[in-house]
Order: C-alpha cells, then sequence, then structure tokens
C-alpha cells in the first residue's frame, strides 16, 4: 500500500534488545506499508542518526522514532528529552516503547511528553497489533507536520 | 514521713538492759534496799491513783501549745496513758527489777515515737516531784533523819528512771537512725545529701561504686563535679529546681573519677526545714549505659528491619519488572513460530506451543500482580485528603465490562471524603468489587459499597450476594498467592486480596472478612480519619 508521502516509510528503532529487533522486524514485514526498519542499540547512536552525524550522515530523517526506555549509555528519557528541546527534530513522533506500565509513570514524573507509550504486550499477536497500530496513528495524525511544512 | 518505730525487745537489746544491768545502774546509784523500803513507804502514805496520776501528766503536756501539737491523736494518747499506768503500778509493787526497767524504757519509747522531747516530758516529772514534796515532808514528821533519807532515795529513783527513760529515748532514735541510714546506704541508686552551698555531705556507697571516688574525696567536694559538662542544661535546670524547692528528674551525663563519662537517670529533690526553707537537696542517679545500649540496639535493628525490607520490596519490584523480559522473549518467539509453521508442523506441536503460550502468559499475568504489590510500598502517592467517591466511581468504570457481562449492580452509601492514597483507594475497591463480580452465584452479582462513621475512623465495606467462603479460610485468603479454587473454575494469580491487605495497611487500618458459603461475603477495611502523611513512599 503506497502512502500519502509516496514514498516508504522510514523508522528508527532504539533498541538493544535484538529479540524485540527482530520481532518488530518481523511484525513490519507484514505489513501493508512499504517501510524501512532502521536501527540503533543504544540512545548516543539514536542522537547520533538523527542529527546525521558520522556514519550517519547519509541517513534519512525517519517519520517516527520507537524508542526503548531502557538504552545504554543514554536512556530513552534523556533521548526523549533532547529531541523535544531540539526545534528541527521535536516534531519528528516519538513513540516510547515500555516493559511495564510502572515505567510509564516514572516517565510521566518527568514531565517529558512523548506522543505515545506503548507497552511491550506477551503476545505476538497483540504485538503485530501494536505495530499497526503505530503505523495507523503515524498515517492520520503524524501527517499534520509534514503537510504544514508543504 | 510514717515515723517507724523498731520494738520494744529490740530497743531492750540494743541497750543492753537485763536483770544484770538494773543491778548495775542501782549499784551504781547506791539505790539499795533501805532506799525502796522508804518510797515504799512514801507511796502507801501518798495513795496516788495511777490512772488520775497519768490524765493529769498529760493534760498538762497538752496544755503546752508546743507539746499540745504532739498530742492531738486520741488513740496515740491512750496507748500513752497506758504505758505510764503500768510503770506507775511497777513503782507500786515496790521492787524496782527488769519488770520496772522495762516498763519505764516503753515509756520513754513512746514518748521518742510521738516526738515528745525530754524537755517537756522531764519538765512534767519535775513538776509531780515538787507536787509531792509537802505531803513528804508532812509524812517525816520533824524527823530530819528520814526525811533525808527519803529525799536521797526519791532523788537516787529519779535519776534511776531518767536515766533509763533517757537511754530509751536516744537508743530508739538512734536505731531509727541506723535503719534509716543502712537504707540510704544500701540503696541501689546512687544517693547523695547536699548543702546549699553545693557540697556533698553524705554519699552512699553506690555513688562509690558508680562515680569511682573514695568516702573521702567525696566528702565536702562540689556536687557539680560529678556532672561531665559544667555548662549542661540538665544541670541549670536542677539548680533553678534547688533554688525553688521542686523535685526534678532527668538525664545527664555524669563523670567517673577515670574521667569516662556515662549517661545517668537522675532524681533530685529538696530537703526544707520547718519553715519551708530549702535546707538541704537530695540527688539520686542510677548509670543507664545498659538501657541506652539496648536502646540504640534496638533502634538499629529496627532500622535494619526497616532496611530491609524495604530492600526486599526493591528487590520483588525489580524482579519482576526484569523478568518479564525474557519471559516476553519465550511467548513471543513461540508464537511465531506457530504463525510461520503452522501447516508444517504435526498437531502435537501445535498443542505443545499452546500450552507454552498460555504458561508465558499466565507467568506474565502473576510477574504484572507482583508488580502491583510491591508498588504498594514502594510507589504509593501522598496519603491526602480525597474524595472516596471518587475512586469508587474509577473503579466501576475499569470493572465496566466485567460488570456488564454478568449483569452486576453496585449501590453505595454517601461516600465519604478520606485521607487515602486515591489511586490505591481506587485498586482497593476495584479488586473488591472484582472479587464480589468473579465468584458471583447463580443470580447476577449484587453489590453494595458501605460507608460508616466510627470512633476516629472510618469502616468501609463491600457487600456481595456471590457463593461466600468457608470460615476456615477467612485468613488465607488474605496471604499471596492462596487460591481457593481450580484455575479452570476461577482464573487468578492469588494475588489480588494481598494487595487489598498492603494498601488498607499503608493506610493504617485493618481489613477482614465476614461470609458464609452460599450467602455471600462482606470485606470489611477500616481507614483512619486522620491518618495525614505519615508513611509516604519511601519512608
Amino acid at each position: 500500500m503506497e502512502n500519502e508521502l509516496g514514498r516508504q516509510v522510514e523508522f528508527l528503532l532504539a533498541e538493544d534488545n535484538p529479540g524485540d529487533v527482530r520481532l518488530t522486524q518481523e511484525a513490519l514485514r507484514e505489513s501493508k506499508i512499504r517501510n524501512n526498519l532502521n536501527v540503533v542499540q543504544d540512545g548516543m547512536e539514536a542522537m547520533a542518526f538523527l542529527r546525521k552525524q558520522g556514519k550517519y550522515a547519509e541517513a534519512p530523517t525517519p517519520d517516527v522514532v520507537l524508542l526503548d526506555l531502557n538504552l545504554p549509555k543514554k536512556d530513552g528519557r534523556e533521548v526523549l528529552a533532547e529531541i523535544k528541546s531540539d526545534p528541527v527534530l521535536k516534531r519528528i513522533p516519538v513513540v516510547i516503547i515500555t516493559s511495564s506500565e510502572a515505567e510509564q509513570d516514572i516517565l510521566r514524573t518527568y514531565d517529558l511528553h512523548a506522543n505515545c507509550y506503548v507497552t511491550k504486550p506477551v503476545d505476538l499477536d497483540q504485538f503485530i497489533k501494536v505495530i499497526q497500530s503505530i503505523e495507523n496513528f503515524w498515517l492520520t495524525i503524524v501527517k499534520l507536520p509534514s503537510s504544514v511544512g508543504d | 514521713m510514717v515515723n517507724a518505730s523498731i520494738d520494744d525487745r529490740t530497743l531492750a537489746e540494743s541497750m543492753g538492759l537485763d536483770a544484770e544491768d538494773v543491778r548495775r545502774r542501782k549499784d551504781f546509784l547506791e539505790f539499795g534496799a533501805q532506799d525502796i523500803a522508804l518510797l515504799n513507804d512514801l507511796h502507801q502514805r501518798l495513795d496516788l491513783d495511777g490512772a488520775a496520776f497519768a490524765d493529769a501528766f498529760y493534760a498538762r503536756l497538752q496544755a503546752d501549745a508546743e507539746a499540745g501539737k504532739l498530742l492531738q491523736d486520741a488513740g496515740q494518747l491512750a496507748s500513752l496513758k497506758q504505758k505510764q499506768l503500768t510503770y506507775f503500778e511497777q513503782l507500786g509493787s515496790g521492787e524496782y527489777g527488769l519488770e520496772y526497767a522495762l516498763a519505764r524504757m516503753r515509756v520513754g519509747m513512746a514518748h521518742q515515737a510521738a516526738g515528745l522531747k525530754p524537755k517537756w516530758h522531764l519538765g512534767d516529772y519535775g513538776r509531780y516531784l515538787a507536787s509531792i514534796l509537802p505531803e513528804m515532808l508532812r509524812h517525816c514528821g520533824g524527823d530530819q533523819q528520814k526525811l533525808l533519807a527519803t529525799m536521797s532515795a526519791l532523788i537516787k529513783r529519779t535519776l534511776l528512771d531518767s536515766q533509763i527513760s533517757l537511754d530509751a529515748y536516744f537508743q530508739s532514735e538512734h536505731e531509727l537512725l541506723r535503719l534509716l541510714s543502712q537504707a540510704f546506704e544500701s540503696n541501689i541508686e546512687a544517693v547523695f545529701i547536699a548543702d546549699m552551698k553545693g557540697k556533698v555531705l553524705h554519699a552512699n556507697r553506690t555513688v562509690i561504686e558508680i562515680c569511682g571516688f573514695l568516702p573521702e574525696e567525696l566528702a565536702g567536694k562540689p556536687w557539680q563535679h560529678l556532672f561531665a559538662d559544667q555548662q549542661s542544661e540538665a544541670l541549670a535546670a536542677i539548680r533553678q529546681t534547688v533554688a525553688n524547692g521542686g523535685r526534678w528528674q532527668g538525664e545527664a551525663w555524669l563523670c567517673h573519677k577515670s574521667g569516662k563519662e556515662f549517661p545517668a537517670w537522675i532524681n533530685v529533690s529538696s530537703v526544707k526545714d520547718d519553715n519551708d526553707a530549702v535546707t538541704h537537696f537530695i540527688v539520686e542517679f542510677s548509670d543507664i549505659t545498659a538501657f541506652k545500649r539496648t536502646q540504640q540496639e534496638l533502634a538499629e535493628r529496627t532500622e535494619e528491619l526497616a532496611h530491609s525490607n524495604r530492600e526486599l520490596e526493591q528487590f520483588a519490584y525489580v524482579a519482576s519488572h526484569d523478568l518479564q523480559e525474557p519471559l516476553r522473549m519465550v511467548a513471543s518467539y513461540t508464537q511465531l513460530l506457530a504463525r510461520r509453521y503452522k501447516d508444517k508442523l504435526d498437531a502435537d506441536a501445535n498443542e505443545f506451543i499452546h500450552f507454552a503460550v498460555d504458561g508465558a502468559t499466565r507467568m506474565q499475568a502473576l510477574i504484572i500482580d507482583l508488580l502491583t504489590l510491591s508498588r504498594v510500598g514502594t510507589h504509593g502517592k501522598p496519603i491526602e485528603l480525597c474524595e472516596s467517591g471518587v475512586a469508587l466511581d474509577r473503579a466501576i468504570a475499569n470493572l465496566r465490562l466485567a460488570a456488564e457481562e454478568s449483569g452486576a449492580v453496585v449501590t453505595r452509601d454517601p461516600m465519604p471524603k478520606l485521607t487515602a492514597d486515591i489511586s490505591q483507594l481506587t485498586q482497593l475497591f476495584q479488586n473488591l468489587i472484582g472479587n464480589a463480580i468473579k465468584f458471583r452465584g447463580e443470580t447476577s452479582p449484587v453489590v453494595h459499597v458501605g460507608a460508616e462513621k466510627r470512633d476516629g475512623e472510618w469502616l468501609l465495606s463491600v457487600r456481595d450476594n456471590g457463593i461466600g467462603i468457608a470460615p476456615e479460610f477467612f485468613e488465607r485468603i488474605f496471604v499471596i498467592f492462596q487460591r481457593l479454587h481450580g484455575k479452570h473454575e476461577y482464573p487468578g494469580t492469588g494475588i489480588g486480596l494481598s494487595v487489598c491487605k498492603k494498601i488498607v495497611e499503608r493506610h493504617g487500618g485493618k481489613i477482614w472478612i465476614e461470609s458464609e458459603p452460599g450467602k455471600g461475603t462482606v470485606f470489611y477495611f477500616t481507614l483512619p480519619v486522620n491518618h495525614g502523611e505519615r508513611r509516604r513512599h519511601g519512608e
């Protein structure tokens, strides 16, 4: 299925657990939307990717960031804070992926505004649904900033 | 003060008053048979009435402003007169032996016990003697020899009387003093007496034991030298108390002769004279080092326990949190296997995968519940004034699906404002009402939430018409992982009521159950009206 951008959707997944990376890849493989999954393993890499620094000079600007909360070097909370305080990056929708609702509570106490929270489900079908819902989310609500930019 | 007196046998013994002693007293006075014969002769002539004599004797003492004050107790007066009478009868018997001496001694003792000093009772004796002199003169007629001899016998008898009486008087005082000083000396508490200049007049053995000073080192030493800190507040407070003639008690650090300091519990009281002026003060103290150590150990152990409790809660939280990660991998990849290879594997494989996924799902439910339980203690929100009705609304909203499915009706009393962590109160209602819906009977669940104000607390209740619980399980259901039904009958992890109990206890309340199988269940819990914010998270 072609989306409104007329190109494939670029995802950036910041996740250090290879099992979760693979699951996300599998879920997106079943997606109806043409997409490309970029993966970084830690928070520093994530920021380098977003700012197109070093080896990421040629990296695409992601349409959605999927951000795990527990990342090495720079955790998801810090990454989120940096994205949201960067005038260029702050319009990129960020989906926080947490292992438990407890983590969401912790994050909320820091008053950082992620666009969406998703709890990692134990069930594969659920996980696929989550990924698909992220796509839908992106296709409907998240298109607003880019249309403003046109 | 109760003026305790010793018994007459003890006194006679301590005076050494026996037949031999009486003989020696008489010999030394040269009070002999001739004197006794003359006195007996005189007594016959006088023909005195003992009772009248005793009445007159004490009437004169009573008439005195000062002595009269000491003779106001009728019982005591009667006893004095009785002793005086007995003594008088001994005089009449004319033997002047041990019985006479003992009777005389008892009079002396009684005078001492009454506080009648020699100036009064000997004064009275003098007047008695003067009163019989004219009769004695008549008795002797013109016989100067007889008059002289009778006079001499009377004087000797009077002196014999007086010495026994005075010995008894002072020996009684001495004995009492000995008892008191023994009590003072052997007191398990350290006691010292100081004068208003601050000099230690007397210190008991315990002071010397506790502080390490020799008696002579302590005598005349300023009392405050026993204190470790001369500027301490306790010392200032004691000085103030002594100046005001009051009492003080408290803790202070004292100093051993070696320089070693120790904590003491101290009692200070003032000694006043008859005019209410403070003349001395008494300081009692005991070494409370051991007590302090125990107290300290107790506090440390309590802290250790609280610490290990916090760690345990933290451990449960972290463990259950981190367990989710590998579990998710197991479940997700088993499912991925199923998805990809469903048609390529046989029926057995499908069943195996089903059990693997089911196990992982149930384990996740357990972990989530465990997390919830550990979060009650570690991640509670402030306990503050809130509307319990709002918490109840939220709980019912969260249960909407289950309530609709079962056709449950939830009614309520007017709900009060409470001091509580509102999200935990919501959880509490949700678990209890959820329980009521889950364990429903044949008919649709009818749940009533009650609220009633009692002494300093709110009593809340959740009543249902469900299957009920037998009394032997009343305690057990609140224990973690305790389930009464098979998983196929009623699913669940057995943590819900443990969470309820923990929430109620965090709020300083209690939770219990009343139920009968087949007749429904009532869960009761109390929440203190003013819990305040004493137990916020992390404390």
